[in-house]
């Protein structure tokens, strides 16, 4: 039973954060790989209070949203300068120079040998400690997190993000404050990873900056685009598929020797084949991968 | 110090070479190949296969190791990018599906020949030579003639022949080439066939210096392609002085700030680049 | 259009669902039903440290194999899980052997130390034994009393080498170079301050990036620093890359390693420059017919010469198919077992258990020479 609670707390914490790089990139039009980055300082951040303060997990998580907020403004004011695939690449920098920090301040993040002990959560006095517990905290995360996605969508301001999306230059001539949506959207997507950081810190009780790297990035991106790009329950879908699928291979009998290089070649090519037949993802609108 | 200079040199003659493998295919293409990382791999192990596998002297493996690299490239060309641009999918697509491929094909090499370190090398490792106050090995030799040879090439390649100027048109506006006559689909094919090549034989070199893993194309890779955006991605000089601006500040910085921080440095280079000149030094004005 | 879309996706997601139950509740059958043993494992079989994986999965594999060759036996399976190199891989891995529960009492895992730090409270919750023949970090030793090790941890190593240094070469000065993840950090700052504690001093510390073949700028950072002796707290692959750049920039000074750099890859990439490498090791007696035996075996099955991960996973799987038949497979038995043992004579020499689950076992100062790794007898 815990195997399964376990998969489905992994699940909840990939539909928080594919869910926030939906509003950035799916809705909004700007594909962000420094995604992960702002998880590992979400989860960064959350560790290290509790660990050298011993401040309570709600002070932590609030302190969390508030850096990654900070983080956010830092890098999307000055790469919103930078245009279309040039962002791309500027959002990779930005995600290689976190890693390196996080793996080289030994003094500060403990570097490679990672945290380990992380104290787990108590809200209110309700002591998260069992695998169920951690289930129903997950879940109410990920409800907030939805709510909030899905409030900013159906709103005024999320109608503009899609405007943006579809037509920067349209937006503009109506005379929105395009760069300031921008940058708001993706405050907002920054602060939105502190929730599945601070989950994923007090959760598996030990990180280390492996876990936020450029791969794990690229992996929250694949969610969002198998699920659907730009659909409230795309992100969610694809986290479902994409976190069970490699489960299930699990059962399928393969002798071992080939069995780990057979999944992986099973994931990259289901990737592909993906993008060369449903590239819209599982729910996605077709258009919004279409120039 | 003369030795800092002379590493500086070489790693961005290196960083060069990988970069221009990949600048073909990204002038025509317009999206990041990730899985050329793995072009560069699949050179280093076809000579091993054929060199050590099947006996084959390095005369001809080295060639054929080349030829094969290309045939991949091009392989990946018809079987996914081509269906993709047909459908006019979003370079995020593009990206993706290369990430795919990538995972794919490494995967092979893994599978294939193993995790653990495979060497093409023949004789006993040597001091290098000295050559004024720096030392230098035959191999290094050998690599900083053939990216300087590559470099002349292309240069010649892309403004005096055909295919060249048609890969130029290509690259400037796909529209007009096909309004002149020339079948883009073609120079695409021809633009992978030779940038997988010479990415092919990058890692070649790279393999006959410090051996081969199945990942070892990655890294280069992405210092290739950082190179090739703060070069400027039209010019070619350009991309071999954006090389060489971050093999020096790779080990400079390495040198006076600790060597834990080159990823940092090569992308905190790449960032101010393109906040206030994302063209790159000679590229022109958008 | 949308509503048809809308009834696909909750079946396929019913359907991935019931999959995955049915099948979780089908293994448990398969592998209570016929009453064998089964041990888990979660290796690191892909990613950047697959190598290290693959050595301890054949280990284990041939200890599984002699085991229920000897009649008497219980049969017994490995249930290998792949972790990835990723902790988060590592933890599912490890949560989808413990939904087996019933049948595995103990988990072999390696050789990603963060994997193991991650899945150390999970271990303890659940009473599983979790055994490593291959993680090095010194966190491990404190993680649990359900976490053992018969790997020596890369401290106890370093502690020794720092002995060696200072004591029998009398060289109070050293540069240290270290691969850039949790076990070469490990050994640097155990090497360090034991170092320290000995009045010696570490002059410069450079690192090594996982991914990278190229050290020359680090080498000659050394070089100019006129640094005479240097420790490389790094896997054989990085070392022996270290040793050939450095003499091909004609940098040739004493240099000194631990356990992971036994391995023919550090000869064939650096040659006869590794020749004179001085390192503390946990040793595989050659001329112990126990180890021969195995390493014949070991090489008939695949095809290369076992290391000294290879020894300590074969003994590790064998340690615990014993522990899980003499304790019926009751945890709290189990522990009493493992730390009963006493000189437990396996390929690998004789090993005990200390109170924090790590391996006693005597290191021992070895050298290379002539392309050959040697017992060290002078300096």
């Amino acid at each position: 039973m815990d195997y399964l609670i376990h998969i489905l707390i992994l699940i909840g914490i990939y539909v928080m954060l594919s869910s926030s790089l939906n509003l950035v990139a799916g809705y909004t039009g700007m594909l962000s790989i420094a995604h992960a980055a702002f998880y590992g300082v979400g989860a960064y951040t959350v560790a290290l209070m509790s660990l050298n303060l011993h401040t309570p997990f709600l002070v932590n998580l609030v302190c969390a949203i508030i850096i990654c907020g900070i983080f956010g403004a830092v890098v999307g004011i000055p790469s919103l300068r930078i245009k279309d695939d040039y962002f791309i690449i500027a959002a990779f920098a930005f995600q290689i120079i976190a890693f390196s920090v996080m793996n080289n301040w030994v003094s500060f993040t403990k570097g490679p040998m990672g945290l380990p002990g992380i104290p787990q959560p108590n809200l209110f006095g309700w002591k998260i400690s069992s695998y169920p517990d951690f289930l129903l905290l997950t879940v109410i995360m990920c409800v907030v997190c939805l709510l909030i996605c899905w409030r900013i969508t159906h709103s005024p301001y999320g109608r503009v993000l899609q405007a943006i999306r579809e037509d920067e230059t349209f937006a503009l001539s109506l005379g929105k404050n395009v760069a300031g949506y921008k940058i708001s959207v993706f405050v907002l997507g920054a602060m939105l990873t502190a929730l599945p950081g601070a989950l994923y810190t007090t959760y598996i009780s030990y990180i280390d900056p492996s876990s936020f790297t450029v791969d794990e990035s690229i992996f929250i991106i694949s969610i969002m685009i198998i699920g659907g790009a730009g659909r409230l329950w795309g992100p969610v879908l694809g986290a479902v598929v994409l976190v069970m699928l490699p489960e299930l291979l699990r059962f399928v009998g393969m002798p071992n020797s080939i069995a780990a290089n057979m999944r992986q070649i099973f994931y990259g090519g289901a990737l592909v084949v993906c993008m060369l037949w449903r590239p819209q993802g599982l729910v996605g609108k077709a258009d919004v991968l279409r120039k | 110090m003369e030795q800092l200079f002379l590493n500086g040199i070489l790693v961005g003659l290196l960083i060069s070479l990988i970069s221009l493998s990949v600048y073909p295919v990204i002038c025509l293409v317009r999206f990041f190949h990730f899985a050329h990382a793995v072009v560069i791999a699949a050179g280093a192990y076809f000579s091993f296969l054929l060199s050590r596998c099947f006996g084959w002297p390095m005369g001809i493996a080295i060639p054929l190791a080349i030829l094969l690299s290309a045939g991949l490239g091009c392989l990946m060309e018809v079987a996914v990018y081509k269906p993709l641009r047909k459908r006019e999918a979003k370079p995020i697509v593009f990206i993706l599906a290369s990430l795919g491929l990538y995972t794919v094909l490494q995967n092979v090499i893994s599978l294939v020949f193993g995790d653990d370190t495979k060497s093409i090398r023949t004789g006993p490792v040597r001091e290098g030579l000295n050559f004024l106050g720096a030392r230098i090995t035959p191999i290094q030799i050998i690599t900083i003639v053939t990216a300087i040879v590559v470099v002349v090439g292309l240069l010649l390649f892309m403004k005096y022949t055909r295919l060249g100027k048609a890969m130029r048109t290509v690259a400037n506006d796909a529209n007009l080439a096909r309004v002149v006559g020339i079948d883009s689909d073609r120079v695409i094919m021809w633009a992978f066939a030779i940038g997988s090549g010479l990415a092919g034989l990058a890692g070649i070199l790279m393999a006959l210096d410090t051996d081969m893993t199945p990942t070892m194309g990655m890294r280069p890779f992405m210092m290739g392609i950082v190179a090739m955006i703060i070069g400027g991605k039209d010019s070619i000089i350009g991309i071999v002085l954006g090389a060489l601006l971050l093999a020096f500040a790779q080990q400079y910085g390495a040198y006076y700030l600790g060597s834990e921080w080159q990823d940092a440095i090569a992308f905190a280079i790449l960032l101010i680049f393109l906040l206030f000149r994302p063209q790159g030094f000679l590229g022109k004005k958008v | 259009m949308k509503k048809n879309r809308f009834i696909v996706i909750v079946v396929l997601l019913v359907v991935l669902v019931s999959l995955l139950v049915t099948n979780l509740v089908n293994t448990r059958k398969r592998h209570v039903g016929q009453g064998r043993i089964v041990v888990g494992a979660v290796i690191d079989l892909t990613g950047p440290i697959a190598m290290y994986g693959n050595w301890m999965k054949d280990g284990a594999e041939l200890a599984l194999e002699h085991w229920n060759a000897i009649d008497g036996n219980e049969d017994a399976i490995l249930l290998v899980q792949d972790s990835q190199s990723d902790v988060k891989k590592g933890v599912s891995a490890f949560q989808y052997l413990l939904a087996n529960n019933d049948g595995v009492p103990a988990v072999l895992i390696g050789p990603n130390s963060s994997t193991v730090l991650a899945c150390a409270p999970l271990a303890n919750k659940s009473k599983v034994v979790l055994f490593t023949p291959t993680a090095s970090s010194p966190n491990i030793s404190n993680s649990g009393e359900f976490i053992f090790r018969n790997r020596s941890s890369g401290a106890q190593e370093m502690i020794e080498l720092a002995r060696v240094i200072s004591e029998k070469f009398q060289i109070k000065e050293v540069g240290f170079i270290a691969l850039n993840n949790d076990a070469g950090i490990a050994y640097e700052q155990a090497f360090v301050s034991a170092f320290e504690t000995r009045g010696g001093q570490v002059l410069q510390t450079e690192l090594l990036d996982l991914g990278v073949a190229d050290f020359r700028t680090q080498v000659f950072k050394m070089k100019n620093a006129n640094i005479d002796a240097v420790v490389l707290g790094s896997p054989a692959k990085e070392a022996a890359t270290v040793i050939k750049q450095a003499a091909e920039l004609n940098y040739k000074p004493k240099w000194f390693s631990a356990t992971p750099i036994e391995n023919p890859t550090l000869i064939e990439i650096a040659g006869s420059f590794a020749d004179g490498l001085v390192y503390v090791a946990e040793t595989v007696d050659h001329n112990n017919p126990l180890f021969s035996d195995f390493a014949q075996k070991f090489m008939d099955k695949f095809g290369y010469e076992p290391n000294v991960f290879c020894a300590n996973a074969y003994d590790g799987t064998t340690i615990l198919l014993q522990a899980i038949v003499s304790s019926h497979g009751k945890p709290d038995q189990m522990l009493q077992y493992l730390h009963s043992l006493d000189e437990y004579n396996g390929v690998a020499g004789k090993q005990a258990f200390d109170k924090q689950g790590d391996v006693v076992k005597k290191l021992s100062v070895k050298t290379v020479k002539n392309g050959t790794f040697q017992i060290f007898t002078k300096p």
